[in-house]
């Protein structure tokens, strides 16, 4: 603990006062209302009345909630499998090898986040359309006699949706990655190569192990991210066709702004908190063991 | 002993944190009183209002307007506001585009007492403002300038609610409507269908030209759910989806199910084509116009948009879900009268003259309309327009009166927000195929009773 504090802790209270008060102001207090108002019937502007757990057993006995959470697993799961996968191995080939131009290589698979998700949205809609679509028009041009309406598909869209939200959002990791494999002393390296390991050895069981802590981070992020999903499916399909691409914080908008029922809609939110922080939890644990001092 | 106190401080802030959270019925009691008192203001507007003299309303330097201002709407507004200025020269009106078409930001704005002096508002909210107390009593203001005397007897159908105005707009029927392009149906042999059997042939035949039968733009839901109210309408139930809504019908019935039937079946012969889901309006405009598609649904309004493309574009006159032998139904979907439109804020500084504005922008609104776009116009002092009519727009208007019954938009013109968004999820499944019409009806049927 820095001296200072030591001798005083009023000075600690002090310094730590504006982000506890700011943290409970944006996060506790809004989490606190909409756990009360998730008791309530609301239409956001009329009287509110108390109707106990009548939200939650309605959004427990819904149809969409199942579809809800397969997706915004489908959506988690791919979304780690491409954006952790990916972006760990052109980290390690961009810090590992002496290719040209790696500056670009970064800045290419970078660029993506850069964009709104409006615009990568509305990119992949074109790639995607069912009559002009990209992929269609490319299939057609080869001869083959094969075209896919992939939003509109109850079984592809989501898959569709969540492979251009990896797209665009796997230079953000690639980025916390890299940065966390160059981190790594070289020393390790250099010992384990007059041992004699291998390339693939040495990534196993040297850069691995030391970059856990921040791959948990990354997993952390990209799964709780399944599950707050949002502005991609919205702008794609706005949850459809039906409610075959809807995940939780689609269902939370439609209950909001839809139904106009701001105490169910609070209900949806209070889930989605819980979840992801069951989530987080879980993952925090079970990596705990595999991460390693430096 | 610090440490207790830090303990106890701390505890206290998360209590007091709570207590905030938790009195949120507090405060929404207080703004329900508060609401309460403008409803009563509202009232006590209306007893004041008796014997208006609207003369002595000051007029101030400005108002704000929160309406609908893109399209073909800019001409409209433009010339309501050239109305409004010869009236008013000193006004200065701030226009504020209404960005949405289901009310949610007029509502949350409400909710935050930030409302505009006058804007325009769907029935679902107008519902929600009429019980919060935000929408200002028109009637008396009516009274007060003769508003009615200078349209038709019929001009202002369906715009009460319990006998009192609180939103104003002229009702002119604006169906939902089926075009056609004339061309692509000649080369392709078809002849205006008149019934579904001929519907569903033009269909088949259309998708094996490989052609797209009907251009939806399903990126909005409401032109799905709509041609689906135009099949609850030909097969039977004239008052369609909205029968739903106000209970004179339930989704047992057989109409229901006949018509989604057909739609299914629609759809299974390629109704759509591919890529519907991701197609918005401009694409199926460009679908129809350039001859990529054959039939195209769309309400009224479309005969205006479609005016630079001459004669090219018919409309279907007769149900195309009716039954054979039914050839000459005429019942059509969307366009009924309607509680929502052009309302003023009742907690305003500007209630009185806001009251007014509204009235004139309105008139001056429909006369702008007539002028750019033609239609029926309503006003007996029928203003001098050039615009001419496509040779379709002119029987659609001729045909107005013959309209054997309207329903209302059903995404947005009902008044059960939940129903109609049910409505519009399920039939954007039956219309992408991914469910059946089996389906749909029983998954209504749990979600609705």
């Amino acid at each position: 603990m820095n001296p200072i504090f030591k001798r005083s802790k009023v000075g600690m209270i002090l310094f730590a006062a504006p982000v506890v008060i700011l943290f409970a102001v944006l996060m506790v207090y809004p989490l606190c209302q909409a756990f009360v108002m998730s008791f309530t019937e609301w239409d956001g502007l009329n009287t509110a009345t108390f109707t106990g757990f009548a939200n939650y057993e309605k959004l427990f006995t819904s149809k969409t909630l199942s579809t809800a959470m397969k997706n915004s697993i489908i959506y988690s799961l791919f979304l780690t499998i491409y954006q952790i996968g990916f972006a760990t191995i052109f980290s390690f080939i961009l810090v590992n090898t002496k290719i040209k131009g790696k500056t670009f290589f970064k800045d290419v698979y970078f660029f993506p986040v850069l964009l709104s998700v409006s615009v990568v949205a509305q990119l992949w809609v074109a790639i995607y359309h069912g009559q002009y679509g990209l992929i269609n028009q490319v299939a057609e041009s080869l001869g083959f006699a094969w075209s896919q309406d992939w939003l509109s598909s109850a079984n592809q869209g989501i898959y569709a949706i969540v492979l251009a939200e990896s797209w665009k959002g796997m230079g953000y990791h690639m980025l916390i990655i890299y940065a966390a494999m160059r981190n790594v002393p070289s020393m390790y390296y250099e010992a384990s190569f007059i041992d004699g390991a291998t390339p693939v050895n040495q990534f196993f069981k040297i850069t691995l192990p030391l970059i856990v802590p921040t791959l948990k981070m990354c997993v952390i992020m990209c799964i709780t991210y399944g599950f707050r999903a949002f502005e991609m499916i919205y702008i794609m399909t706005g949850g459809g066709p039906g409610s075959a691409s809807t995940t939780l914080p689609i269902m939370m908008y439609d209950a909001m702004f839809s139904l106009k029922k701001a105490g169910y809609a609070n209900a949806i939110s209070v889930v989605m908190v819980v979840i992801c922080i069951i989530i987080m939890q879980v993952i925090d644990r079970s990596t705990r063991r595999l991460e390693v001092e430096m | 002993m610090k440490k207790r106190i830090l303990a106890v401080s701390l505890t206290v802030a998360m209590m007091l944190s709570m207590f905030a959270a938790c009195s949120d019925d507090t405060a929404t009691d207080t703004s329900t009183d508060s609401s309460t008192d403008s409803s009563a203001d509202a009232s006590t507007d209306t007893d004041a209002d008796a014997g208006l003299d609207i003369d002595a309303i000051e007029v101030p330097d400005e108002i704000d307007l929160y309406v609908y201002y893109a399209d073909a709407s800019i001409e409209f507004v433009d010339y309501a506001l050239e109305y409004i200025a010869e009236i008013w020269p000193d006004l200065t009106v701030n226009i504020e585009h209404r960005s949405d078409a289901d009310g949610t930001v007029l509502q949350t704005r409400a909710a935050v007492g930030e409302l505009p002096d006058a804007f325009e508002c769907v029935s679902a909210v107008n519902n929600t403002l009429h019980e919060s107390g935000d929408l200002a009593v028109l009637d008396d203001t009516i009274e007060a300038m003769d508003y009615y005397s200078r349209f038709d007897d019929t001009a202002f159908d369906g715009k009460s609610i319990d006998g009192t105005v609180y939103a104003i707009n002229v009702s002119n029927p604006q169906a939902y409507t089926v075009f056609y392009n004339k061309t692509v149906l000649a080369e392709n042999g078809i002849e205006e269908p008149t019934n579904y059997d001929e519907f569903y042939d033009a269909v088949v035949t259309l998708d094996e030209a490989g052609l797209i039968p009907f251009a939806l733009f399903g990126a909005e839901q409401w032109p799905g759910l709509q041609l689906y109210d135009l099949a609850v309408v030909g097969c039977g139930e004239t008052a369609g989806l909205t029968g739903l809504d106000t209970g004179v019908s339930a989704i047992t019935d057989e109409a229901y199910t006949e018509a989604a039937e057909k739609l299914e079946a629609l759809v299974e012969a390629g109704l759509y084509g591919s890529g519907a889901l991701s197609t918005n309006a401009s694409q199926a405009f460009e679908l129809m116009e350039l001859g990529q598609a054959g039939f195209m649904g769309n309400g009224s309004w479309y005969f205006q948009d479609c005016a630079d493309y001459g004669d090219n574009i018919g409309y279907l006159e007769y149900n195309p879900f009716a039954d054979a032998g039914e050839e000459n139904n005429t019942a059509k979907s969307g366009g009924a009268p309607e509680v929502g439109g052009y309302a003023a804020s009742a907690t305003g500084d500007i209630v009185d003259f806001a009251e007014m504005f509204v009235l004139e922008f309105v008139a001056g609104r429909h006369a702008g309309e007539y002028v750019y776009s033609g239609g029926p116009c309503r006003l007996l002092e029928v203003p001098e327009t050039d615009f001419e009519m496509s040779e379709a727009y002119t029987a659609y208007c001729e045909a107005v009166s013959t309209f054997t019954s309207t329903t209302q938009y059903a995404a947005w013109g009902l008044v059960d927000t939940e129903l109609s968004t049910y409505l519009c999820n399920y039939t954007e499944a039956l219309g992408m195929g991914t469910t059946d019409s089996a389906s749909f009806i029983a998954d209504l049927i749990d979600e609705i009773g």
